[in-house]
């Protein structure tokens, strides 16, 4: 059977979305085909339970009887004066001055790692340093709870070790150590109902402290802001307070920032309500701005003044945007408590709004937080490239199916340059098959529409003649000229910029090496 | 993985020195002119200037002194390839810049993704 096809019933195509129902590696009509993806950076994604992480490959466990229960934990760990093991616990009782629990030969020198203690008791306090080789990992008092640290040893010492401190009893639950990798790893992002495949572009994150808020230098106006208040999106409680004074007046804080002239910024964080009816703005304080902003956010019924864009996270909390272009080197950013929506207001000394993830991004729409810790992070662009090429002959379609994040979006082609490339345009609707001898097909979705709208996209060759489909409609062709050139496609999406990819969540992405029917092409990108 | 902190007088210059060494390629597609990454460069980043000593303001948000710059520009590149680039190659010891993922302070040649600490 050169190309089989599977078929169920008369005539009728089996379509199981999300899961592949079957294929034959015979003939070659269709063939499941890897696809490298690149990205020589970490990046984050909101994950199933709705939480903002790092997205990261973890290993196996390297620690022998990580959770203190096995047969003979003094077997698998060496333990100071002062350590002992019972119920599962692993027990420092203060009287082996600072005495340490080690584990040797559980690391390999130059690999990083994740570290994840949970500590059931700890008095004093003393440091409980965290040693990974001789590197430091944490040297501080670790409060009951879990914490997670990475790291990674850069000589020899191949042993894990933390630290009791004298008269203070200390007992560990667990202590486990994986081997994390971060790059290269394609992000599966929830939006609560959804998951899709997110492609972004190269951007950086010029806050320096986007978590610890107080440490950026902003200044706060009858206002001050509090570390560590409350669980934040991503789980822990690591959310800041800007909190209000008493006095009868404006809450705020604010800093100026060194950008570019002329330059798109788009600016995010999250926020949530603490007291009655307190909000968020953003206000650009008329400094640097060619159109100056105020924005509020109401952070109780998840709605947003014109230019804002608001974004619900649950359990309160609210990611709140705004883009807006410069006319100066040196642009202003404020940030508001205000009450319902009045920015001047007697405050109560403790109430304000809660706040995390602070971003400050060149670009026309907010991406992925990037977390930041002491300076300004790039997250890079994220490539999706076909690793054989795969020749597209007399007939094929091309269907896509998910949301553009930015304009003008490259969806299939032979590679960075001019060669030949599938192109959708959000803000006129406009869908073209370029070769290099020129436009094949033009066909426009409607007048166009607002970016992050979900599309399903199909161009088809049939015979040389193109068609376009889009949202279970046919469309009509403002441009046809037949060809049956081959074509080499090489990559998924890319796009006319310096960076690549812009942003992209993708639901589906298929090529056939064959035409499709009308009717088939209608049901494949209905909605 | 190679990065490099790179420090120019202007950004023209910097500009012009990372063109020169093919680490990106001007591209014009559909009469856009855009910068496409070459060679294996992975991320161009422009830092601009560096504040030395921030700006300080009243409670009104009056600027009572201006930021001090250290001199010139300055850019992070990451790539696959080596490159040398003399002079304009700086070494500090404390990043306003990093990647996603590396340690803040990484620079030079070899940088394993692996071999760095996340902060």
């Amino acid at each position: 059977m050169a190309n089989p096809s599977l078929q169920i019933g008369n005539s009728n195509w089996a379509i199981k979305e999300s899961n592949l129902l079957g294929y034959s590696t015979a003939g070659t009509r269709f063939l499941p085909q890897p696809i490298t993806m690149t990205r020589a950076s970490a990046g984050t994604r909101v994950n199933s339970q709705g939480l903002i992480e790092t997205v990261e490959l973890l290993g196996s466990e390297l620690v022998d009887c990580s959770s203190f229960d096995c047969a003979d934990p003094a077997a698998a760990w060496i333990e100071g004066s002062g350590w002992s093991f019972s119920g599962g616990k692993a027990k420092y009782d203060g009287t082996g001055g600072t005495s340490g629990l080690v584990q040797s030969n559980v690391i390999e020198v130059g690999k990083q790692y994740k570290i994840i203690v949970e500590v059931l008791s700890n008095q004093g306090s003393g440091n409980n340093t965290i040693y990974l080789g001789g590197s430091v990992v944490s040297q501080s008092h670790l409060a009951v709870g879990t914490h997670t640290f990475y790291g990674v040893t850069s000589n020899t010492n191949v042993s894990i070790y933390i630290y009791g401190r004298s008269g203070e009893v200390f007992e560990l639950g667990s202590f486990s150590v994986k081997e994390v990798t971060k790059n290269n790893l394609a992000r599966v992002d929830y939006d609560g109902t959804a998951s899709s495949l997110l492609v972004e572009p190269q951007r950086t994150n010029l806050i320096t402290y986007s978590e610890a808020i107080g440490s950026n230098g902003f200044n706060p106006i009858n206002s001050t802001i509090v570390a560590d208040q409350t669980t934040s999106p991503d789980g822990t409680s690591n959310a800041d307070l800007l909190k209000e004074n008493t006095a009868n007046d404006t809450h705020f804080m604010f800093k100026d920032f060194n950008l570019s002239n002329g330059q798109a910024y788009s600016i995010s964080v999250f926020a949530k309500s603490n007291g009655v009816n307190r909000n968020l703005r953003l206000d650009g304080g008329g400094v640097g701005w060619s159109s100056n902003f105020g924005i509020n956010y109401d952070l109780t019924n998840g709605t947003v003044g014109s230019g804002g864009v608001i974004e619900s996270f649950g359990n309160g909390w609210f990611r709140c945007s705004v883009t807006a272009t410069t006319n100066a080197t040196t642009s202003r950013l404020l940030v508001y408590s205000i009450l319902n929506s009045t920015t001047s207001y007697q405050g109560d000394g403790s109430s304000g709004v809660f706040l995390y993830g602070l971003q400050f991004e060149a670009g026309s729409y907010s991406t992925s937080y990037i977390p930041t810790s002491g300076s300004t992070v790039t997250r890079v662009a994220e490539s999706y490239v076909l690793p054989t090429t795969i020749s597209l002959d007399s007939d094929f379609c091309l269907f896509w199916d998910g949301e553009v994040l930015e304009g003008d979006i490259m969806l299939y082609g032979s590679g960075n340059n001019n060669s030949w490339y599938m192109n959708y345009s959000t803000g006129s609707g406009r869908i073209i098959l370029d070769e290099s001898s020129g436009r094949k097909v033009q066909a426009f979705l409607g007048s166009g529409s607002p970016v992050g709208v979900k599309t399903k996209i199909l161009i088809r060759r049939s015979s040389g003649v193109h068609s376009v489909f889009a949202n279970g409609t046919k469309l009509t062709n403002t441009v046809s000229v037949n060809s049956t050139t081959t074509l080499s496609l090489v990559s998924m999406f890319w796009s006319f910029n310096s960076s690549f990819n812009k942003g992209l969540e993708v639901n589906q992405s298929q090529v056939f090496k064959t035409s499709l029917s009308d009717s088939e092409a209608i049901a494949l990108t209905s909605l | 993985m190679n990065i490099y902190k790179l420090q120019y007088t202007d950004k023209a210059t910097g500009d012009a020195d990372l063109l020169a060494k093919g680490t990106y390629e001007v591209v014009t597609e559909e009469g856009v002119t855009q910068e496409v990454y070459t060679n294996g460069t992975q991320a161009i980043v422009y830092i601009g200037q560096i504040v030395e000593i921030p700006a300080t303001y009243d409670k009104d948000g009056h600027e009572l002194t201006p930021p001090v710059y250290y001199s010139g520009v300055f850019y992070d590149l990451m790539t696959t390839e080596e490159f040398d680039f003399g002079t304009n190659e700086i070494f500090p010891v404390d990043c306003v810049h990093s990647f996603l993922g590396y340690a803040k302070n990484a620079e030079g040649t070899d940088i394993d993704p692996d071999e760095l600490i996340i902060e």
